[in-house]
């Protein structure tokens, strides 16, 4: 609960920080000094082999040098039950990361290009089924944004693969299933994660 | 016996002296122009695609991750990274709800050759369009609900269609350009032989 807290006044925070980006760091192969991005998408946690899916929200705040952002990020998952009510319930997380700006391709005087590639580390707090649980994890990903450079924008597109701990059956019956889940048991030490998020960033 | 000495010394005075070295050759050689540096590509693409894994056919959603450089004359090298969201109906040959899912990894490496390619230039760079043939292999690592983890051996072969703009700064020679592509392929494995497609950007520089 107090995790769930923290990300949502990160999110408000991070929506309302003031700091305008200077004109000129838009048209350059570098990152704006200071940039925040609100980001809606949708992706799936594992558990096991059992998965939990739903939409979610993100912002950041992120310092720019050259090619390369340093950002905190935070966001809320809602995760959608399944048919039986389990794996249903809320996430929320927060964690820092590196960016870098990877490619930059000025199609004309109004817009660039760009692809950028990311990792991090968060922790996540998850509320699901019939109990919670909260973990840390690592993440990579990858992205393409269009850089409005009159607007001083960026319309971005970003993935991101992730894993964590896995957990004990037992509290993968009790998040996900409600029950005894149904699926071949994994054996791998990690449980992985995927999210596709849409967002703005200025 | 004097004369004889005054007769030598004259004829040794009048002997001609050694012909010169001849003198040296000098070749002038062009210095050779500066190499070009080469284009390095990096790119993503999303992509689908369906295989049979154990007899079981599953259906995949892919997010990928691309490299390739210019091997010799029009070859090309590529590397390739997907991660697949997978999915499937729990029936024999894939139907019904969509309750089988899970995720898996992919990495394939092949080569590229133009098929057929054309280069129009108005001024503002030049933008090459190609048709080129691929040939990869690979392997998937596979991971659901209802089969568990397998892992893939897989090998690729089709066509990628699609553009290059480079662009052009002043007079300067391009440093940055783009690529958006289309794959269609074919890929086999242990099973079965399946449909591919994707289609992303890359981004060149040098």
């Amino acid at each position: 609960m107090r995790v769930s807290i923290l990300c949502l006044l990160v999110i408000l925070v991070a929506a309302s920080a003031a700091g305008e980006a200077r004109a000129e760091d838009w048209d350059r192969v570098k990152w704006p000094k200071r940039t925040k991005a609100l980001y809606l998408g949708g992706g799936a946690t594992y558990l096991g082999n059992e998965g939990l899916g739903g939409p979610s929200v993100t912002a950041e705040y992120a310092l720019g040098c050259c090619r390369w952002q340093l950002l905190g990020d935070a966001g809320l998952t809602w995760y959608i039950p399944d048919g039986d009510g389990g794996g249903g319930g809320l996430g929320a997380r927060a964690g820092v990361a590196g960016r870098w700006l990877a490619r930059s391709f000025r199609a004309d005087s109004s817009a660039r290009i760009e692809m950028f590639m990311n990792a991090g580390t968060g922790i996540e707090h998850l509320a699901v089924g019939d109990g919670h649980v909260t973990r840390p994890d690592l993440w990579v990903g990858w992205g393409v944004q269009v850089r409005l450079l009159e607007k001083k924008r960026m319309m971005r597109i970003t993935f991101r693969v992730a894993v964590a701990p896995s957990l004990d059956d037992d509290m993968v019956d009790r998040l996900a299933c409600r029950g005894t889940c149904t699926s071949v048991p994994s054996t791998s030490p990690l449980d992985d994660s995927f999210q596709t998020m849409l967002g703005w960033a200025w | 016996m004097v004369t004889l000495v005054l007769a030598s010394l004259i004829v040794i005075a009048h002997d001609e002296p050694p012909p010169p070295p001849p003198p040296a050759v000098l070749v002038a050689v062009e210095p050779a122009p500066p190499r070009e540096p080469s284009w390095s590509w990096l790119g993503l693409r999303f992509g689908l695609a369906n295989t049979a894994v154990l007899g079981h056919d599953r259906t995949m959603a892919t997010f990928g991750l691309q490299t390739h450089r210019v091997v010799t004359g029009a070859l090309r090298a590529f590397g390739e990274y997907e991660l697949a969201v997978v999915m499937a109906g729990s029936g024999a040959d894939g139907e019904g709800d969509w309750d089988v899912y899970g995720r898996g990894h992919i990495v394939r490496a092949g080569l590229r050759h133009p098929l057929l390619d054309t280069t129009i230039d108005k001024g503002e760079g030049p933008i090459r369009l190609y048709a080129d043939l691929e040939v990869a292999a690979g392997a998937a690592l596979l991971s659901d609900n209802l089969l568990g983890t397998n892992v893939l051996p897989i090998a690729t072969g089709g066509l990628r269609l699609g553009y290059e703009i480079y662009k052009r700064d002043g007079g300067e020679p391009s440093t940055s350009a783009i690529d958006g592509h289309m794959v269609f392929r074919a890929q086999a494995t242990r099973d079965d032989v399946s449909f591919v497609f994707g289609a992303g950007f890359e981004w060149g520089t040098r």
